[in-house]
């Protein structure tokens, strides 16, 4: 019987000579940099915020920098306020219970400029396309006239579950509670199908996360923005008739 | 299983080691963690990047770039460490990355920003915030990824399998 050879258990000592780990190093990091050049690219499709050459809501402000609830009545002098919003947010729905007829009451009565900026991220929690067509349905209203009454009537009828989105038919009944009648409810109507106002409503969503709001509501008084964590802003949310002490205590 | 023997080299037979089985779990922890956060987060791009705006530390153009190609070096990275190939390199790569987020929300919370971290998908504004435990959970997947840094050697690897 021959002895083993010594080398065959060398040889299985020894380390295995794979494929190059250069080389395989170097395909990770090209797959790598690709992929950073595809974000680059991807990252810079999203909505743009420009609304040139585009129709604009009665009272909207261009670029997508919100909608002027009542336009031309605000006084000099007097505080902007501006509301980041979204349709579907059942926190935006606290706000609107707790402070919104205080908030249109000062803006109907021009004691403060009111802007409201209608966000539609949820839509893409949500899966649906619910807020986006509730914002083109509000920019319909405020062509007739009636942006606040429409804010006031969307937010009336939110369905209680966060989610639940609207129907056409959900955001053509807010626009009747608004008081919308005659031809102007014609033309709500078939602004709504149309889904006229669709630039605007991503204008508002990319312009809004420039300005720094990733979340609703979002409260500015002048151009500052009201703290999430404060006080004042938790008694905006939850206590009637805070909204002139807030107001005057940041402006 | 002869070929399982083939992946694990003759000293660790030898020693009957543990640590290439210490090892095996890290990259599977480490590695899993990353390919479902990565899937999350790349499955709805937007949110993702509204989430890396919501921290506050890029300015707007590079959060969006960084929210939307985080999500591809995640699933690349967790793929790697669940085959065990190249696996000093992706625990190196992977480490820092993760402590890049343990910065992150360390960052928010200091700040006393309110989001939810986005971490696997989702995040943005919130009420709620849980902070202690997203850190906690950072730093044991940072812990997992200095192992595998010093360590590399693991079992069922493909760098084991490939180079011995």
């Amino acid at each position: 019987m021959p002895r083993p050879d010594p080398k065959e258990k060398l040889d299985a000592l020894k380390p295995k000579e794979g494929p190059s780990k250069a080389i395989i190093a170097a395909i990770v990091v090209v797959v790598l940099v690709l992929g950073g050049f595809a974000a680059l690219i991807v990252s810079q499709t999203g909505g743009s915020d420009s609304t040139k050459g585009t129709a604009l809501p009665k009272g909207a402000i261009a670029d997508g920098n919100g909608i002027v609830a009542y336009p031309g009545v605000a006084k000099k002098g007097v505080p902007t306020v501006d509301l980041y919003e979204d349709f579907q947010c059942p926190i935006c729905n606290e706000l609107e219970k707790a402070n919104g007829s205080d908030i249109y009451a000062m803006g109907k009565s021009g004691q403060i400029k009111l802007v409201y900026h209608m966000m539609t991220f949820l839509d893409q929690n949500e899966h649906n396309t619910a807020s986006a067509l509730a914002a083109n349905a509000g920019y319909c209203a405020a062509d007739a006239g009636k942006f606040p009454e429409y804010h006031k009537a969307n937010y009336a009828g939110q369905p209680a579950q966060e989610g639940a989105g609207y129907t056409v038919a959900d955001v053509k009944k807010f626009g009747r509670q608004a008081g919308i009648t005659g031809s102007a409810l014609k033309t709500f109507d078939s602004c709504v199908d149309a889904n006229k106002y669709a630039k605007y409503v991503q204008a508002t969503e990319t312009r809004s996360g420039k300005n720094g709001v990733n979340s609703t509501p979002s409260v500015f008084i002048n151009g500052k923005q009201l703290d999430q964590n404060s006080q004042d802003y938790s008694s905006l949310l939850s206590q009637p008739g805070s909204f002139p002490k807030v107001l005057k205590a940041h402006s | 299983m002869s070929s399982e023997v083939g992946s694990v080299s003759v000293h660790d037979v030898q020693t009957r080691d543990w640590r290439p089985w210490v090892g095996l779990l890290a990259r599977l922890v480490l590695g899993v963690t990353y390919l479902v956060a990565g899937v999350d987060k790349g499955s709805n791009l937007e949110q993702t990047k509204r989430a890396t705006r919501a921290f506050q530390i890029l300015p707007y153009d590079l959060a969006n770039l960084w929210g939307t190609f985080m999500p591809f070096l995640e699933i690349v990275l967790g793929v790697l460490l669940i085959i065990g190939l190249l696996t000093r390199f992706t625990a190196v790569l992977g480490g820092l990355l993760m402590l890049a987020f343990i910065i992150g929300i360390a960052s928010v919370w200091a700040r006393g920003i309110s989001i939810e971290c986005g971490c696997f998908g989702g995040g943005g504004a919130t009420v709620t915030t849980h902070y202690p435990i997203d850190l906690l959970r950072d730093t044991g997947l940072l812990i997992c990824a200095i192992w595998l840094a010093v360590l590399p050697r693991t079992r069922a690897g493909l760098d084991g399998r490939l180079w011995g």
